[in-house]
């Protein structure tokens, strides 16, 4: 068992709701997904612009979860912090979603289901086409970033692991 | 009523005890001709959203063929010709709820029944009719187009009720559902944490087990079990979900909508109740027969709301597919939470003994 094949036997999680799902429910879904989605590339965007953000974010929040890496030899500090910064991201990415699917869910009303279901195929088929990227791949991302914790090898996928995240650069 | 009917009837009246001869034409009313036309006529009645033909089916419903008197026998024979009679569509049709696509025994507005002077009579019929003078016969049309409207704003006060959750009961169920898929939520949040945990945590003597396989390890099955069982149980209750929230959507559509333009619908009706009069209006000015024109007022799928989805979810919940993959997930969020409960136990323990069991 490794990492890619793990990421690839979760797919269906994400895939299985867009078959499911009525067309209002994928756009509230979506909408939700890009409020997280974007928190995590805002993250990673101040991480490029300020040197050291995630770093300085990873630092402030160690002194409370630094007993998880107690008995890891392996990685580096440096390593921890950008493990720790990962979870500060899937965390927003969570919470993000949460709270703008409540908000959305309020205030989308959407089209009549039995109506909207004849029209805009096209565009239903691209929302649900970006719901499952905006949904898989922060998933993807973040277990990416950790894998470093996890004694799973990382498989047929570890070159494009190692162009998302390097573990020991 | 034939002769002997009226005689026990009198003899019942005068105190005979009748009840033997009331047994016997309860079967004969039930072979009468009246009666098999009801019969007949009933499944077609069961597709229309009316209050005229949701009565009709509750009476034919409600029918007892087991009278104990005469008396019983009389009024039972009396409601079947009068149910027989009213279950020709044309008397509980109502042309702003037809359903899309509906094939019936009447094809046009002209074919609705009125009742003027007592006597019940088509709209073609009244197109016609020299005998009544034009403004009665516009008078008794508005007439009947209100009761038109009236009918259907009863259906859409049931559809926004259904949509509102309107009884205690109906309350009840949601409250209790919400609930448990709160509780799913947590589950299924924590078996992927706990998942997450024991692959990232550093510890060794777990990743030595699960690449040395030792199957006298409890440590060993529970590795592999714990997984699988996440896997499942968040397939399931990912598909029993979006299922449900594919056939709630209507009605949560409807919420949404209603909230903010409940007045926007029951202003759509009016509008379309001025457009029904004054297309029937042109047609009693101009004598012309209608024809081929019953589903062009209905409003049943407009493009606000479905109504007639709504008042179909119940259907759709009790339908075997929902119960099966709706048990399935709650069977399996059992099982997961033993099987959570199991793992964390074997986990934790081999954790502090620092040992493998």
């Amino acid at each position: 068992m490794s990492l890619s094949i793990i990421l690839l036997i979760i797919a269906p999680i994400f895939g299985i709701p867009l078959f499911l799902l009525p067309d209002n429910k994928i756009r509230i879904f979506s909408f939700s997904f890009i409020t997280g989605f974007s928190l995590v590339v805002a993250l990673i965007v101040l991480d490029i612009i300020y040197n050291q953000f995630a770093i300085r974010i990873a630092k402030g929040i160690y002194p409370a979860v630094g007993w998880f890496f107690n008995n890891n030899k392996e990685l580096s500090i440096n390593e921890k912090y950008r493990i720790i910064f990962s979870f500060v991201q899937i965390l927003a990415f969570l919470l993000g979603t949460i709270i703008s699917y409540v908000t959305f869910n309020t205030i989308y009303i959407g089209k009549n289901p039995s109506i909207s279901k004849k029209n805009n195929q096209v565009l239903n088929a691209f929302w649900r086409v970006i719901m499952f990227f905006i949904s898989y791949l922060p998933v993807c991302y973040f277990l990416i970033c950790i894998r470093g914790l996890s004694s799973l090898s990382d498989g047929f996928m570890k070159p494009l692991f190692n162009l998302i995240y390097y573990i020991g650069a | 009523m034939d002769e002997d009917k009226k005689f026990y009837l009198l003899a019942e009246i005068a105190g005979w005890n009748c009840s033997n001869y009331s047994e016997e034409y309860g079967a004969k009313i039930q072979n009468s001709s009246a009666y098999r036309t009801l019969k007949y006529n009933i499944p077609e009645a069961e597709g229309v959203f009316t209050q005229d033909a949701k009565e009709l089916i509750e009476n034919y419903n409600n029918l007892d063929f087991n009278p104990s008197t005469i008396k019983e026998c009389f009024l039972l024979e009396e409601k079947v010709n009068y149910l027989a009679l009213h279950s020709d569509p044309r008397f509980y049709i109502n042309p702003f709820s037809i359903v899309p696509n509906y094939i019936g025994s009447i094809s046009s507005l002209g074919d609705l029944a009125l009742s003027i002077n007592g006597k019940d009579i088509t709209i073609n019929e009244i197109i016609f009719d020299d005998s009544i003078t034009i403004e009665d016969k516009k008078k008794v049309v508005e007439e009947k187009v209100d009761y038109y409207l009236y009918d259907f704003e009863q259906l859409v006060s049931e559809a926004i009720g259904n949509a509102k959750s309107r009884t205690n009961q109906e309350r009840k169920t949601q409250n209790k559902f919400f609930k448990r898929t709160i509780l799913k939520f947590f589950l299924d949040i924590f078996l992927v944490t706990f998942l997450l945990f024991i692959f990232t945590f550093p510890n060794n003597l777990f990743f030595s087990n699960l690449y040395n396989n030792d199957y006298s390890k409890i440590l060993t099955y529970v590795s592999y079990i714990y997984p699988i069982m996440c896997f499942i149980t968040l397939i399931i209750d990912v598909s029993f979900y979006s299922y449900r929230a594919r056939i709630y959507e209507p009605i949560n559509y409807a919420r949404r909508f209603l909230k903010k333009n409940s007045d926007l619908l029951f202003q759509s009706l009016k509008r379309q109740k001025e457009k029904l009069l004054d297309y029937i209006f042109g047609a009693i000015q101009t004598r012309i027969e209608l024809i081929n024109d019953l589903s062009d007022f209905s409003i049943l799928s407009t493009s606000y709301v479905s109504l007639d989805k709504i008042v179909n979810i119940e259907k759709e919940v009790k339908k075997l597919k929902y119960r099966r993959l709706s048990d399935i997930s709650t069977s399996l969020s059992y099982a997961s939470l033993g099987v959570l409960i199991l793992t964390m136990a074997v986990y934790f323990i081999s954790l502090s003994i620092n040992l493998v069991i």
